[in-house]
């Protein structure tokens, strides 16, 4: 808890602005207008030495404006703050408790809309709940202009939430997710390729009957992971039952679901199983290729 | 005159690469300094978001009086805008202790906690599918840096209830704020006894009508004036009793309990209920939340 030496402040109070970006641009306006002088009187040696100065300065910005890794843009109009979930769901024999979920995921790097007035995101994510009350989950999340985190998140009907950030795993690798849940304690924990990033007990008594592995998307102008010729997989998808001593890891042979209906009767966003297999799928998006 | 001439070109080609040189100069400072802050114009981060961070298992401590952070405040706020998931401000900088529940860290780091101010709207990440869209934006965030070195390790964000109803009950009452003491006038009546002296010390309600309070479980003692209209003789009940407990009775001059002070136990509603005889005078729902 907060030690009592920790003083006391109004968060709610108006933020300082280190938005400067006004000033900077002027200060760049400037420069260029120099540059220009510069260049126009001082020769061709110069020119070349500032032009990679400048070039060097631009690059970051030019990197950022090309976007993402993989993927492509679909094209269709933006309906932010919709959500568009690919991925399978199973609920464990019995009702009885989940113990955990796992899985193996490309950590794909799909087009991402920038939308005004919100920080959005592409995620995919292993994810154990209680339909009626809460779920908890970890997986990787895309923002536009490919910027990437590791996530875990809890969340509960009543409107909390709570989301952790880590530094991501390199794009076109694929990281081993894990949710548990030890039921003696209530505690969830969250890892990725073995490393615990955040343990929480739930508040509730309620236990974890419901495992899934989605991607998911909140505006059709996203492009949900993958293309029809660079499918997005889900290796090796395994949950744990019942929790506990007695329980012990499955291979999933969970339903898959697609909930990505374009509003004009047609999917958009498709998954499969891969074939002999029933703990292997992938996902696409029609409208790419790659 | 052409040497006189050629020396003046060259102090002129000189003085132009000098000016340039300090004019890139100015713009990475410019762009670096962009997000800065300095330590005097950051306060500690409040302790409502303190409380919203450590209540979903953060456990994070105030550090030792020895403790010697490698960075100063205001470095480690700009360390955290530069990698933190939501474009913003830094509006707080708080040097801290992990402890074994504040993973990724290792026990007994030393680390800055930056609250910021994003300037977009931010929602949960994932959830349960077709649920998201109804979910509440989050209303806090904080970014967490290496105290060594500002390195990233984590950012935070999430909706915390008990924050919003304490930003709710700021906003939506001038008079909650009070420090109720002996010799207090609360509704023209003079308090008695109750001295409630420590944070967090918030009138929540007041009136007759019934209305509704979330308390967060572990958010310490709350105070409730539960009768402000002066009325002799209340008395004043609350039920049931397993999911607040009364630590105190506030009462005033007149004899009749102006207030309660109370804890919540348990999730879950209780009814304070006041009553003249059998006329009911005043009623308040509490509901304990996580």
């Amino acid at each position: 808890m907060v030690g009592s030496d920790w003083a006391d402040a109004d968060g709610l109070r108006s933020p300082l602005s280190y938005g400067a970006g006004g000033r900077v641009r002027s200060e760049v306006r400037l420069v260029a207008a120099r540059s220009r002088w510069w260049l126009a009187r001082r020769g061709r040696r110069l020119c070349l030495l500032l032009g990679v100065c400048v070039a060097t300065l631009a690059a970051p910005a030019g990197a950022l404006a090309s976007g993402d890794g993989d993927g492509c843009n679909p094209g269709r109009a933006d309906n932010f703050n919709t959500a568009y979930d690919v991925g399978v769901y199973q609920y464990t024999p019995g009702l009885s408790v989940s113990g955990g979920i796992r899985a193996y995921i490309d950590n794909y790097s799909p087009f991402v809309k920038s939308v005004s007035g919100s920080t959005d995101d592409d995620s995919e994510w292993v994810m154990l709940s209680n339909p009626d009350n809460y779920y908890e989950q970890i997986g990787w999340l895309e923002q536009p202009y490919a910027v990437r985190y590791t996530f875990a998140e809890y969340g509960s009907n009543g409107g909390a939430f709570y989301d952790h950030y880590h530094s991501s795993d390199p794009i076109n690798t694929n990281s081993d997710y894990e949710v548990a849940f030890h039921p003696n304690t209530n505690e969830f924990y969250f890892y990725d390729g073995g490393n615990e990033y955040w343990d929480y007990i739930i508040p509730n008594g309620t236990d974890p009957v419901l495992s899934e592995i989605y991607t998911e998307s909140h505006t059709k102008a996203s492009q949900v992971s993958g293309g029809t010729n660079n499918h997005n997989n889900m290796y090796s998808a395994s949950f744990f039952y019942p929790a506990g001593t007695g329980g012990s890891w499955h291979d999933s042979a969970a339903t898959p679901t697609n909930n990505t209906n374009n509003g004009s009767g047609g999917k958009f966003g498709g998954i499969g199983p891969n074939s002999g297999t029933t703990d292997n799928y992938y996902t696409w998006d029609w409208a790419c290729t790659n | 005159v052409i040497s006189g001439r050629a020396t003046r070109k060259r102090l002129v080609l000189l003085v132009s690469f000098l000016a340039s040189g300090i004019a890139i100069s100015a713009v990475l400072t410019g762009l670096v300094g962009t997000g800065a802050a300095s330590s005097e114009s950051l306060s500690a981060v409040s302790s409502a978001v303190m409380g919203a961070m450590n209540a979903q298992g953060d456990a994070y401590v105030a550090p030792t009086a020895n403790a010697a952070p490698g960075i100063s405040s205001s470095v480690a706020a700009q360390d955290a805008l530069a990698s933190a998931p939501w474009p913003g401000s830094a509006i707080g900088a708080s040097l801290a202790q992990s402890t074994a529940r504040s993973e990724p860290n290792a026990p007994g780091s030393l680390v800055w906690l930056v609250s910021m101010q994003p300037a977009d709207t931010v929602y949960r990440v994932g959830g349960m599918p077709d649920a998201r869209s109804a979910g509440p934006a989050a209303n806090f965030f904080v970014v967490v840096v290496d105290a060594t070195d500002g390195n990233f390790i984590e950012a935070e964000d999430g909706y915390s209830p008990t924050l919003a109803s304490q930003a709710s009950a700021k906003r939506s009452s001038n008079s909650t704020s009070r420090k109720l003491a002996p010799g207090t006038t609360v509704c023209g009546q003079r308090v008695t006894t109750g001295r409630i002296g420590a944070p967090p010390f918030i009138l929540l309600s007041h009136g007759h009508h019934v209305s509704t309070v979330p308390i967060g479980l572990g958010s310490g003692v709350r105070v409730v004036l539960v009768s402000n209209d002066c009325s002799r003789g209340a008395a004043v009940s609350l039920a049931p009793s397993k999911v607040f407990a009364i630590k105190q009775r506030l009462r005033a001059s007149h004899g009749g309990t102006i207030g309660l002070v109370v804890v919540p136990r348990k999730p879950g509603t209780a009814v304070i209920t006041a009553k003249r005889g059998k006329r009911l005078v005043g009623r308040l729902r509490l509901i304990a939340t996580h």
